[in-house]
């Protein structure tokens, strides 16, 4: 079988840890804790392995042949947008953290921080495409598209 | 790595190891002298891993301490590029093999301990219902109406015959506690919704205990006595208790010290 | 050579703006260790009072709810907000350069990362100023314990919910290390060729992404028995006191391995660069920190054993069996010193005081691995002592390794050598003085979480010892702070490589300008720049 690639790998195992020893833990103690603890991670670790698998077929399937996507990204550099400074960040924290400390104290602060966060969240996704249009060269930095 | 000491390092190591199992015997001594029968198999089991501990401690900290005397960069090495070993076979079986090898004897050794300290007696002829409250213990005997139980100034106090099994059923009524008696080298905790059971034959002797799993601001005063008599001497103990009407009532508050209002109760809402 | 591609950088805004709207790694990762520095100092002063309070008995200065308040935002300062965000902020900032990237896969991500952490973070401190001050339930929180019946003030709710902040900030910076390690690598770079830190990071991340969640989990449970008419930790009322054990538990063992692991890397770059080496065993090293964490998610309940309610030998066993990865990193260590040429700049001196005092927290973990032992340790003053060994002896002496180490890369200074060397005598000496006795006080009995005791048990001597050792560790902050202050008055004066390094960080200029890298060494190795210095006629070091 063709080898998965250290980075599928390394999830593969700790999956195959997780699954196996939540089996052994049920069947050595019957405590359904940590037997759910441990096959849920096992469970995750699987998923997470299978997620890159996935994802990284294009990478695999290049003209160079590789066979994991470890060497495809060895091969190759990314090139995406990079975003821009911006205030969202912090604004989506502020926000979270008035929706925290509104569960403990009462509802205003947390309605206060959700539109805050909500807005701060808007102005993160405009940003996000208007960056990807630049990049794509469906719009320069001066904001205007091409044939426009 | 070929012969790092020669013959004379052979015996400075061995000396090393010597010395560390000296300590050992040392380190091993501080711990309370064990007043029952389990205790002395915990007692057996904390020297052999004193012992186990000298030995890899010296020869990790003796290696890392040849390396660093040994390998400093002397004056004629600077801009020199040392041989840049990077693995070995060998060296990483054996350091692999080995400590797989310790810790399987520990593991072992730790199997026949806890045989013997978790062991259960056939039939106990005393078993005391250990109730944990905040902040003080009661003691309930088995069988009888016999109830101890401390109070903000007076902790309780559990007569046991000596020498003979005595049964412990743990509960507590309110938070996690847990009881602990350091010459017992024992604890075990008292979890509401939870109880828990062991057994302990005990020395003579007067012995004290404290709680030791966080329960609250009263924590710290949370302490107890066991005192273990003659089994003569235990009968005519329990023929004299009034019967459940001694100390504090089950749920007691603050101690009277400070003067602080009673703390939530333990019954449940 | 290779050139990076150019998207857009050095678009950071002036002055104060600039920090507050930054998305560059570097600025995010000083922000992450600055603020961790300044949660490490917070938690020391706390520490500090436990210590006057135990000096002698008798309660003299804080009160018994005074120091219960204190032990549990201690450890939780400690915790989770010095000692995991300082290993992310030492990763954001070094990671991408080890990799030869311009950047984390998701920089704004990463700034948010840093300020849910800070909110976060702030929430829980703000306990500090509510009625009925911070939570006294320990960092732990054991149910029915840390339930409103017991424990109604606020400050436990700003507790919870500033941790859930914390942990998701954790998660999604956990994923961001993970995206941006599987993918930016620079071409060359497979992932045996990562820099050993670099792999420690990204299990690290692993780590928290599979562990952090099952507190927000935790935490979540237990706001809703609080005050949402929950029972599941509530045992009168058909819950599970046990239950919230395992669940933290579960958590909890896997972040002590977050709070080592990273340092573990910290350890190998700077044990492999001061001896003139090449790390000793590299795959081994790779595996052995994979076995580490994975064991790590299997031995949660030996926290437990005394509560008679899980499985002890499956737990001692596991728990016995992380040893031998941990083992395997000692020996590799040692064989990376071994026919070195070994230098002792201030780097290397706390390397080398993590070698012995680390190795000391992992026999004492071995002791406490075994039940029979642990049911007269645990709760006691020696596993106070062995986790301060691991973490003060271990990730506290590694993080100011890797900053003296670090420290000219991010601001083309080298810290005073000679204050480092103070600062490193009076740790070692504070160190020692503060924990070798509680080892003896944990065997004499001394339960954990009191504020007092009486003078009848004999005590007195070794807690005065530890008090004093306690104030040589505050003192020996000082004379950090003076070196920090005094290198950042002196004008940038390093170059890319002031230790003869051998990982793409010491590539780029000190600091690195924005995105990082004009241009990039050939990749074929574990060691870039130690290869393009001796293809460019270098020796192995300066």
């Amino acid at each position: 079988m063709r080898s998965l690639g250290p980075d599928v790998t390394l999830f593969a195992r700790m999956a195959a840890f997780g699954l196996i020893v939540g089996v052994v833990y049920w069947f050595l103690t019957y405590e359904v804790a940590g037997t759910v603890l441990l096959s849920t991670f096992g469970f995750a670790s699987a998923i997470a392995g299978i997620a890159v698998f996935v994802g990284s077929r294009r990478l695999r399937q290049t003209e160079m042949g590789t066979t994991s996507a470890d060497e495809a990204v060895a091969m190759t550099a990314g090139a995406e947008p990079l975003p821009r400074p911006g205030w969202a960040p912090l604004g989506i924290a502020l926000g979270l953290g008035g929706v925290a400390i509104g569960a403990a104290f009462g509802p205003w602060l947390a309605i206060a921080g959700a539109l805050l966060a909500i807005r701060s969240a808007k102005s993160w996704l405009d940003a996000a495409v208007r960056e990807t249009d630049e990049t794509r060269g469906r719009r320069d930095p001066t904001g205007s598209r091409p044939g426009d | 790595m070929s012969r790092p000491w020669g013959g004379g390092g052979v015996r400075r190591a061995l000396a090393a190891i010597g010395f560390a199992v000296a300590v050992a015997a040392v380190v091993a001594g501080c711990l309370p002298a064990p007043a029952t029968e389990q205790a002395r198999a915990t007692s057996t089991l904390w020297t052999q891993f004193v012992i186990a501990a000298a030995v890899v401690g010296a020869i990790v900290w003796g290696l890392i301490t040849v390396a660093l005397v040994r390998y400093r960069r002397r004056p004629g090495d600077v801009g020199k590029t040392p041989p840049q070993i990077a693995d070995s076979r060998n060296l990483e079986i054996a350091w692999t093999a080995l400590p797989i090898l310790t810790i399987l004897g520990l593991f072992g050794l730790t199997l026949v301990a806890l045989g013997q300290v978790d062991a259960r007696a056939a039939s106990p002829r005393v078993t005391v219902d250990v109730t944990a409250f905040r902040w003080q213990w009661r003691f309930d005997y088995e069988g009888t109406a016999v109830s101890v139980a401390g109070g903000p100034d007076q902790p309780a106090e559990m007569v046991v015959p000596a020498g003979e099994p005595v049964h412990i059923v743990l509960t507590s009524v309110d938070v996690a506690h847990s009881f602990f008696v350091p010459a017992f080298l024992f604890k075990r905790d008292a979890i509401p919704g939870h109880p828990n059971e062991f057994d302990v034959t005990i020395d003579e002797g007067v012995y004290a205990g404290q709680c030791a799993e966080f329960c609250g601001v009263f924590h710290d005063r949370m302490t107890l006595r066991v005192r273990a008599v003659p089994r003569v001497a235990f009968d005519q103990w329990l023929a004299g208790q009034a019967p459940a009407s001694s100390g504090a009532p089950a749920s007691s508050g603050a101690p009277a010290l400070t003067g602080a209002p009673a703390a939530s109760a333990s019954a449940a809402p | 050579m290779s050139t990076i591609a150019a998207p857009v950088h050095g678009l950071e805004l002036p002055g104060l703006t600039g920090w507050l709207t930054t998305t560059d790694h570097k600025r995010i990762g000083i922000l992450y260790i600055t603020a961790a520095f300044a949660f490490f100092l917070v938690g020391g002063v706390l520490a500090e009072g436990m210590r006057a309070e135990l000096a002698a008995p008798g309660i003299q200065l804080v009160g018994e709810e005074g120091y219960d308040q204190l032990f549990t935002m201690h450890g939780t300062i400690m915790l989770l907000l010095f000692g995991t965000p300082m290993a992310i902020g030492l990763a954001n900032y070094v990671v991408p350069l080890q990799i030869g990237t311009d950047e984390m896969s998701f920089p704004r991500v990463n700034a948010l990362s840093f300020w849910m952490f800070l909110t976060g973070s702030l929430i829980v401190m703000s306990s500090f100023l509510v009625q009925g001050g911070p939570a006294a339930i320990g960092w732990t929180g054991y149910a029915p314990l840390s339930d409103v019946t017991y424990e109604p003030g606020i400050g436990v709710d700003l507790w919870i919910v500033g941790l859930i902040l914390t942990g998701l900030s954790a998660v999604i910076g956990a994923v961001n290390f993970i995206a941006t390690i599987y993918g930016r690598r620079t071409p060359g770079m497979t992932m045996f060729r990562m820099p050993i830190f670099t792999w420690n990071i990204l299990v690290t991340a692993l780590l928290i992404l599979f562990a952090f969640p099952v507190l927000t989990a935790a935490l979540a449970m237990l706001f809703i028995d609080r005050h949402l008419g929950g029972t599941f930790f509530q045992p009168s009322l058909g819950g599970s006191a046990v239950l919230w054990q395992h669940l933290f538990w579960f958590f909890g063992h896997p972040e002590v391995y977050i709070l080592i692991l990273p340092f573990f890397g910290v350890i190998t770059e700077i044990v492999s660069v001061f001896s003139r080496k090449p790390v000793f065993g590299y795959a081994a090293f790779v595996l052995a920190t994979i076995a580490i964490a994975s064991l790590s998610m299997s031995v949660w309940a030996h926290h437990m054993f005394t509560t008679g309610a899980v499985s002890n030998p499956f737990f001692s066993i596991a728990s016995f069996a992380i040893a031998v990865p941990t083992g395997i990193k000692f020996f590799n260590w040692i064989a990376t010193m071994w026919r070195g040429h070994l230098t002792f700049e201030t780097p290397m001196l706390w390397a080398v005081g993590f070698l012995y005092l680390f190795l000391l927290g992992g026999i004492t973990g071995i002791i406490v691995a075994s039940p029979a032992l642990d049911y007269h340790l645990q709760d006691t003053y020696f596993v106070v002592a062995h986790f301060h060994n691991t973490l003060i002896g271990g990730s506290v002496f590694a993080i100011f390794a890797g900053i003296y180490y670090w420290f000219p890369k991010m601001t083309g200074r080298r810290l005073s050598e000679t204050l480092g060397r103070i600062q490193f005598a009076l740790w070692v000496v504070g160190f020692t003085l503060t924990f070798l006795p509680q080892y003896e006080l944990g065997l004499l009995g001394m339960p954990r979480r009191i504020a007092d005791y009486a003078s009848a048990t004999g005590w007195t001597d070794l807690n005065v010892a530890s008090t004093v050792g306690a104030a040589i560790l505050g003192l020996g902050v000082v004379p950090f702070l003076v070196a920090v202050g005094e290198a950042l008055r002196r004008p940038p004066d390093q170059g890319p490589d002031p230790w003869g390094g051998a990982t793409l960080e010491w590539w780029a200029d000190s600091p690195p300008p924005p995105g990082n890298f004009r241009d990039l060494p050939p990749v074929r190795s574990v060691r870039p720049v130690f290869d393009a210095r001796l293809e460019a006629g270098g020796g192995a070091s300066t």
